[in-house]
């Protein structure tokens, strides 16, 4: 299937969850996320239909020929607080094919536009798989660096998995509008 | 104060009778700037905290001269990270130097690898923090990175080090 390159990036909305569950359950969703395979969709329920205040969570839509709409990705941005009051970890999971592509850059823009002019963050933290050196320079195109490797980060599929730390730094705008 | 190798340092589990003790190390400065901790919490806030501890924390605490005197949190992960665990801890600002560090790191160690089969222990320090480094790096963590602007201490943004210590599987 190919997809049409309109996209479209709104909040999560109630009607989402078949899609949504699908997004999260899928061979290749289990690779890129610490996600265990068999999830209840009541235990999904509890835990993406409400997501907490601190969390922002972006849905990213294909726009069909057909006008069909189909959701190809989301981005979950967990704002911290306290003394991590400046920083969010950013989760991201797309269709695999929509990864690294239009669709996933689409979300992260949007993701990014929200943490940097919206929420004045000044660090976003990203954690991939590491051996992906294709991964980490898609993601330094958006201006994030590795900062360490985090050795047996995960199980996956079978073995423990080291991750790569990825983060983004931005200074707000010292200028004020007046 | 000098070291008493005559009082050693005695490590149990937290109590919740504990608390107020606990609450004494969170009046302290340099306990405060060396964690994520604010200052002028509330005693009612830090005693919910003891009373109540989350189901994925085990928290040691060190004992000396008749009162708790550091703290450490064990916060284990979940699922596909259930093998790891994050460690975070807390000295009174009159008992650093003193070894009660040591005695925390030392237990928690021994409790993550020989009884829960941890096989990544993890920590976050504040890059200029010598003598945490120093403490950690004396058991085996080792430096995976440098998280800049990692957190705000004291009016401004300070970076830590990600440290992990790993153990061979048997």
């Amino acid at each position: 299937m190919t997809l049409d390159s309109t996209y479209t990036i709104r909040a999560q909305r109630n009607d989402d969850q078949d899609e949504l569950f699908l997004l999260l359950t899928n061979e290749a969703a289990l690779l890129d996320s610490v996600e265990i395979p068999y999830m209840t969709e009541e235990s999904f329920r509890d835990r993406f239909s409400n997501p907490p205040a601190d969390t922002h969570v972006l849905i990213a839509e294909s726009v069909l020929p057909s006008a069909r709409r189909r959701i190809i990705g989301a981005a979950w941005l967990h704002t911290q607080t306290n003394r991590l009051r400046h920083t969010a970890r950013l989760t991201l999971l797309c269709l695999p094919q929509a990864r690294r592509r239009d669709g996933e850059s689409r979300l992260l823009e949007a993701a990014l536009a929200l943490a940097d002019d919206w929420l004045g963050l000044r660090r976003v933290e990203l954690v991939i798989y590491a051996g992906d050196p294709d991964a980490e320079a898609y993601y330094a195109g958006f201006g994030f660096a590795r900062e360490a490797v985090m050795r047996r980060y995960a199980v996956r599929s079978g073995v423990y998995a080291d991750a790569w730390l990825l983060a983004r730094r931005h200074a707000p705008d010292q200028e004020t509008q007046s | 104060m000098t070291r008493r190798p005559h009082h050693p340092v005695l490590i149990r589990g937290q109590e919740a009778e504990d608390w107020e003790d606990v609450a004494a190390i969170f009046e302290g400065e340099r306990a405060i700037a060396g964690t994520l901790q604010l200052p002028y919490q509330s005693r009612d806030a830090i005693r919910d905290r003891v009373e109540n501890p989350r189901p994925d924390l085990r928290v040691l605490v060190a004992v000396l001269d008749g009162r708790v005197v550091g703290t450490l949190g064990l916060h284990f992960g979940r699922g596909r990270q259930a093998h790891t665990a994050h460690i975070g801890m807390m000295v009174h600002d009159s008992y650093q130097g003193q070894g009660v560090g040591t005695a925390l790191v030392e237990a928690a160690i021994a409790l993550a690898e020989r009884w829960l089969a941890i096989t990544r222990l993890e920590l976050t320090v504040y890059a200029d923090n010598e003598p945490a480094l120093a403490l950690y790096r004396k058991f085996g963590f080792e430096i995976e990175g440098t998280l800049r602007d990692y957190a705000f201490r004291d009016g401004r943004y300070v970076d830590a080090y990600l440290m992990a210590r790993l153990r061979d599987e048997t």
